[in-house]
């Protein structure tokens, strides 16, 4: 079963260039149903994973003749469910968004192999395993950041692929390292295998790494060079899929996945991971203050909000886990809408240079309302999302005792709404800007995606005890449980 | 150290800087096709020959037809103006990297027990038994590739512009010299 989350994508991807010749409309079909298959299929698990369980997937049980393992924890499926649910949205959105650029066939077909890439990723249950899927969703998604081929574009793609294969070289070598020591890759024996004898000097260094290497991909401060040029230059849904879901996948959940189950949180590095998300946090809310461009202003954004989920994780505490990872599934979804809303603005109007659009709110009243939404909820003004996951990691922050980087978290806040708030007055409030008279709502599908993923906002807002209940509260479980069956000590702490 | 060993080594590196300080796209990527051949050598020496093979076949093989196959789909269009400081930086840095290789690398080494995955396995046992997942990635990284180039290489859309220059130019209306 779980090997259909992998299989499916990567299948339909294949198809998608030949299908694409028998009819235009058909790569959208076969997008859009692909996804909404995956999303089900996905839902389906809450009720196994919601209490405790976990399902280990084993080809050999099934008669395939391959050795083949996927696991499947609350975690996991935490981060399966954002994939297919921001994929489904940013795939309707394309429908009539990508339809300027042409080769929807191999569009489609790039979209589902990142889709499998990352998949794979959050399904693994081996370090080697995590790497390949991880370059397999990195591969489509340096061609679709140039999917327009224009020279910005490729230009972005490229400063992206060169900081990501510095990322992927620590990565690897830290794997390198852990196996030489080891002999193995597979997580359970891994976690049992480390502190059992091995040089603390090497672990460390193998730490260093991969929060390197992984900090790289969440685009973390210090390493978040090359997000603000890869986002804004990527066509709307991919800079949706980019910085709503690819980034905490091949960044936080391949970060977390590692720091806990194999080395169970070593007190050194929750403390880099409290400061490094700290500065993601000012240093991201304080650049995204002075841009003009609407969509380079989200991707600063993105690095301050990586920011938050960082330090929630960095705690450690079941609070700040929880808040974390409801904060990686909200931004998931106000960011992406967020992204599409910019697309939105710049189909209709030509531009997402901010100082040249004003006064469009009342030409594009969909775009508008669910932009302030996205705005509420970024900003974390109750009762959409935003506000329940920022106020637990504020409380598990007070609660940890540290209660300046709760004040932080707070001014950071406050810093978000007031950029956003500018951004809203300056796009779509105030007198018309010249030129824009003839500006129109956007077609009905990137309508429908924006609406879909407003009204996202708002529910998960409303109803976030039975979300916290369901989809957050086992993936917190999972993750306390890997502190607590490793506790692994680095340089003595 | 085996002097052989140093020799490939170097030749290993040297291939490496070709390849980044060729100007020409078809000499970067035979240099780099050099450097995967250097590697499988070093890998077969290292007793790692399905490594080797792989490295041949892969990198040195299928990559290299990649790269030349896309290479031959671009076209010269306007010189771009390269910025030197890379020529002057590179040197530096690999002289940095030398040298905290040589200082933390070796006292890194020392602390690693020796002799984990030396298991004589056949490659079948390797590839299906040991390492299926991989394989599915593996494919998963080709269609990558291959999408990849399918769409950056498309022919553009006509723009509405572009129509009109058309229709002018069928008429005789729209002279381009």
């Amino acid at each position: 079963m779980l090997l259909l989350f992998i299989i499916v994508p990567l299948a339909v991807a294949a198809l998608m260039p030949l299908v694409s010749r028998l009819w235009k409309g058909l790569p959208d079909i076969l997008g859009v149903a692909t996804m909404a298959a995956l999303l089900t299929l996905s839902l389906y698990q809450i009720r196994l994973i919601s209490s405790g369980h976990r399902i280990l997937w084993d080809a050999a049980a099934i008669g395939l003749p391959l050795k083949a393992g996927l696991m499947l924890d609350g975690f996991s499926l935490l981060l399966l469910i954002t994939i297919s649910l921001i994929s489904l949205f940013a795939c309707i959105y394309s429908i009539n968004y990508m339809e300027h650029y042409g080769a929807k066939g191999s569009y489609y077909a790039l979209f589902l192999l990142m889709v499998a890439g990352m998949n794979g990723l959050v399904l693994t249950v081996d370090l080697f395993n995590m790497y390949v899927f991880l370059e397999v969703a990195a591969v489509a998604s340096y061609a679709l950041v140039a999917f327009g081929q224009k020279h910005d574009e490729v230009e972005a793609a490229f400063k992206y692929l060169m900081l990501s294969v510095l990322a992927t070289t620590g990565i690897l070598l830290a794997m390198s390292f852990i196996y030489l020591m080891t002999g193995t890759m597979n997580f359970k024996e891994l976690s049992m295998a480390v502190g059992t004898g091995m040089s603390v000097k090497l672990i460390g260094l193998c730490l260093a790494l991969f929060l390197m290497g992984f900090g790289l991909k969440a685009a973390m401060v210090p390493f978040h060079a090359w997000l603000p040029d890869a986002h804004p230059s990527a066509p709307a849904p991919i800079s949706a899929m980019l910085s709503g879901v690819l980034i905490k996948v091949s960044g936080i959940y391949a970060l977390t996945r590692v720091v806990y189950d194999i080395f169970g949180l070593p007190a050194s590095v929750s403390q880099a991971m409290i400061w490094l998300g700290v500065a993601s946090m000012v240093i991201g809310a304080l650049i995204a203050l002075g841009q003009n461009d609407f969509k380079r202003m989200l991707a600063y954004s993105s690095i301050s909000q990586i920011g938050y989920i960082v330090v929630g994780l960095g705690l450690g505490t079941p609070l700040g886990i929880m808040g974390a990872l409801f904060h990686l599934f909200n931004h998931a979804t106000f960011k992406s809408l967020l992204f599409l809303d910019a697309g939105a603005t710049e189909y209709a109007t030509g531009t997402r240079d901010l100082s040249k659009l004003g006064g469009v709110g009342h030409k594009l009243p969909i775009t508008s309302l669910t932009t302030t939404i996205g705005t509420f909820s970024i900003a974390g003004i109750p009762p959409f999302n935003g506000f329940w996951s920022k106020l637990l990691i504020i409380v598990a922050l007070v609660e940890a005792n540290h209660v300046g980087v709760a004040a932080i978290a707070i001014a950071t806040s406050i810093l978000t709404l007031w950029y956003f708030l500018l951004m809203q007055r300056k796009a779509f409030f105030g007198k018309l800007a010249a030129g824009l008279e003839k500006v129109k709502e956007v077609p009905f599908y990137m309508a429908l995606a924006t609406f879909c993923l407003a009204a996202l906002c708002l529910l998960v807002g409303l109803f976030y005890p039975w979300v916290t209940a369901k989809l957050i509260q086992p993936g917190m479980t999972a993750l306390t449980n890997s502190i607590g069956a490793n506790g692994f000590s680095l340089f003595g702490q | 150290m085996d002097i052989i060993n140093l020799i490939l080594l170097i030749m290993l590196a040297g291939f490496a800087c070709l390849a980044v300080f060729f100007k020409d796209l078809l000499r970067a990527a035979l240099s780099l096709a050099f450097m995967s051949a250097v590697l499988a050598v070093v890998l077969y020496r290292m007793d790692s020959p399905y490594a080797a093979v792989f490295e041949l076949s892969v990198v040195a093989g299928l990559i290299t037809v990649l790269f030349v196959s896309t290479i031959a789909l671009t076209k010269t269009e306007e010189a771009v103006k390269e910025s030197r400081w890379p020529m002057y930086l590179f040197p530096l840095f690999l002289v940095l990297f030398g040298i905290i290789d040589l200082l933390v690398m070796k006292g890194l080494f020392s602390n690693i027990p020796a002799g984990y995955g030396n298991a004589e396995k056949s490659f079948g046992a390797t590839l299906w038994g040991i390492r299926s997942m991989d394989l599915i990635g593996q494919i998963a990284v080709i269609f990558g590739g291959v999408f990849g180039v399918l769409a950056l290489f498309r022919e553009k859309p006509l723009t509405a512009q572009d129509k009109i220059d058309a229709e002018k130019a069928k008429d005789g209306g729209h002279k381009l010299w």
